[in-house]
């Protein structure tokens, strides 16, 4: 049984038109079409699922399917 | 090749596009001991100065929707940089050794396509008679070189104002400051600035390092991210965002013997071409706002086939058989309310030259003598209109909704394109009234479209707001 994707890779779904089991952690989301405009509502729809603020910032930095499931990592697993 | 050399001078001056290099210029006639950080050689991708028209548009900048006082403000810096551009070229030619010639006159004209055409053109004619200059309407006819698909409904001719080859500009001054005794040029990009000791340190790309008295930013909208955190804090520099604008330079199949433009169109740039040496001809410009801009992308075919499609639409249909000779990429620097931002900051040391937005050509020197004025009489500028240290006005969203639709239409339709009758301005109330409730609301795509307004609160923003609310599904 596959497990439910988490928010990254159901938002990111959601917003390139793609279906989550073809994303992988390798896959870069300039290729998936995120521009800036893209990246924010991005942010927008992580934050509503995840009830946590993402700066634009924090945001820039990911290159990567994977760089956005370690950025919402402690998110899932609060301390 | 020097790596990892530590360098003193007077100023550093960051950035080589034509505000750097003129600031440049005017602190070493100054006699200040000047070092230039920023490509010299190479493509200059995202260059605005290398992408730009060029047109010394004193007037036909003018919009009928400017407030008054932003009208009066603006002609009366833009004259002062009119009336002083020939003596400037005049000491760049002598310098240099190369003649920049200005082509004078520009004609704007006005079509069926701006449905405010003729309010923007008898704006520009009072704002030139205002100043004692020149405004001749003239019928479309009288225009060398216009044979457009939507026919012109009327000309203004603005003796006054002119046009110049940007690269040829850039290629004096560059000759100039290479061989000055006086001025070091770091042929690499600056990475970072920071507070050491008495002096500012610039890092650049090379691995060197300058050390400066005073440092002038002049590289455009993300410059200022080039400052440490402290740093940052204490110039606490008004926002800057870009406009990326696409253009090309053509040998087209007509003569041109002076620039021809549309008026600008709220946040869409209208169209515009302008006589280059040897016939060539230069055709401008795409304008859309860029949050994070990207300096090495390249131009899109999207951009491209909208240059096109309106140069044929409203210059000249024949342009489709123009042979296309180089395309450009500038990144248009541009403030919140739209004014440069040219002297010192917050920060007694640091100096902007940036914000010139669509008239960074006719400005630079301008520019260049108010830096140098707060470098070497301090406090002399400190109350300029322009300084980086005045506050600046921002445009509440709705307020901007409520005015700016009809041209977010009329960019949808690009020129030529039309609407079957009353659906241009059911489209306009029903975009309002959408824009409106979404912006209003506590939806996702209400957060989406106040954190992009937050990030570029200017009406250029609004054709991103659409974007941005129509990709939350």
């Amino acid at each position: 049984m596959t497990p439910a994707p988490g928010p990254a890779r159901s938002v990111l779904a959601e917003i390139s038109g793609r279906a989550a089991s073809t994303l992988t952690p390798e896959g870069r989301l300039a290729d998936l079409g995120m521009d800036s405009l893209g990246r924010l509502t991005l942010a927008v729809l992580l934050e509503e699922r995840t009830g946590r603020p993402l700066s634009d910032e924090a945001l820039l930095k990911v290159r990567t399917v994977g760089d956005l499931e370690r950025l919402l990592e402690p998110m899932r697993h609060p301390a | 090749m020097t790596t990892m050399s530590e360098a003193v001078t007077d100023v550093v001056v960051v950035g080589s596009g034509l505000l750097g290099l003129s600031t440049a210029f005017e602190l070493l006639n100054r006699d200040l001991d000047v070092t230039i950080v920023g490509p010299r050689t190479g493509e200059h991708n995202g260059q605005a100065s290398r992408a730009a028209g060029a047109m010394l548009t004193v007037f036909s900048e003018v919009e009928a929707t400017h407030a008054p006082d932003r009208i009066r403000l603006e002609v009366a810096q833009r004259l002062i940089a009119r009336t002083g551009y020939q003596a400037w070229l005049d000491r760049i030619g002598e310098a240099s050794g190369r003649q920049v010639p200005l082509i004078p006159g520009v004609w704007v004209i006005g079509n069926g396509y701006g449905t405010d055409d003729t309010a923007h053109l008898k704006a520009i004619a009072a704002a030139a008679e205002a100043h004692g200059s020149p405004a001749e309407f003239a019928a479309p006819g009288d225009v060398a070189g216009l044979a457009p698909q939507v026919r012109a409904s009327e000309a203004l001719w603005l003796p006054d104002e002119a046009s110049i080859d940007p690269g040829a500009l850039v290629e004096a001054l560059t000759t100039i400051l290479s061989a000055h005794r006086r001025c070091r040029w770091f042929n690499s990009a600056a990475t970072g600035v920071h507070e050491h000791g008495e002096h500012l340190a610039v890092q650049v790309a090379d691995g060197s390092t300058v050390l400066a008295a005073h440092l002038v930013l002049a590289a455009g909208a993300g410059v200022t991210g080039l400052l440490d955190a402290d740093l940052a804090q204490e110039v606490a520099a008004p926002p800057l965002r870009s406009g990326r604008g696409v253009s090309v330079v053509v040998r087209a199949p007509f003569a041109l013997p002076a620039a021809v433009r549309s008026p600008n169109r709220g946040f869409a740039c209208g169209s515009h071409m302008v006589p280059r040496a040897d016939g060539r001809v230069y055709l401008g410009a795409t304008n859309r706002l860029s949050t994070e801009p990207d300096y090495g992308r390249r131009a899109t075919l999207d951009e491209l086939a909208t240059l096109m499609h309106d140069a044929t639409a409203e210059l000249n249909t024949t342009l489709r058989d123009a042979e296309l000779i180089e395309v450009r990429v500038g990144h248009r620097p541009v403030t919140a309310d739209h004014l440069p931002l040219f002297g010192r900051t917050g920060h007694p040391m640091v100096h902007l030259a940036t914000g010139t937005y669509r008239c960074g050509v006719l400005l630079a020197p301008h520019a260049a003598t108010i830096v140098a004025d707060g470098i070497t009489s301090p406090g002399s500028t400190a109350e300029h209109p322009y300084s980086p240290r005045r506050q600046v006005h921002v445009p509440a969203l709705q307020e901007l909704i409520a005015t700016s639709t009809r041209g977010l239409v009329e960019m949808l339709c690009q020129p030529g394109g039309s609407l079957p009758a009353g659906s241009q301005e059911l489209l306009e109330r029903f975009l309002g009234a959408a824009l409106h409730e979404i912006a209003a609301g506590s939806s996702p795509r209400a957060v989406a479209v106040r954190r992009l307004w937050e990030r570029a609160p200017m009406a250029e923003c609004l054709p991103l707001l659409l974007d941005a609310a129509g990709r939350i599904r």
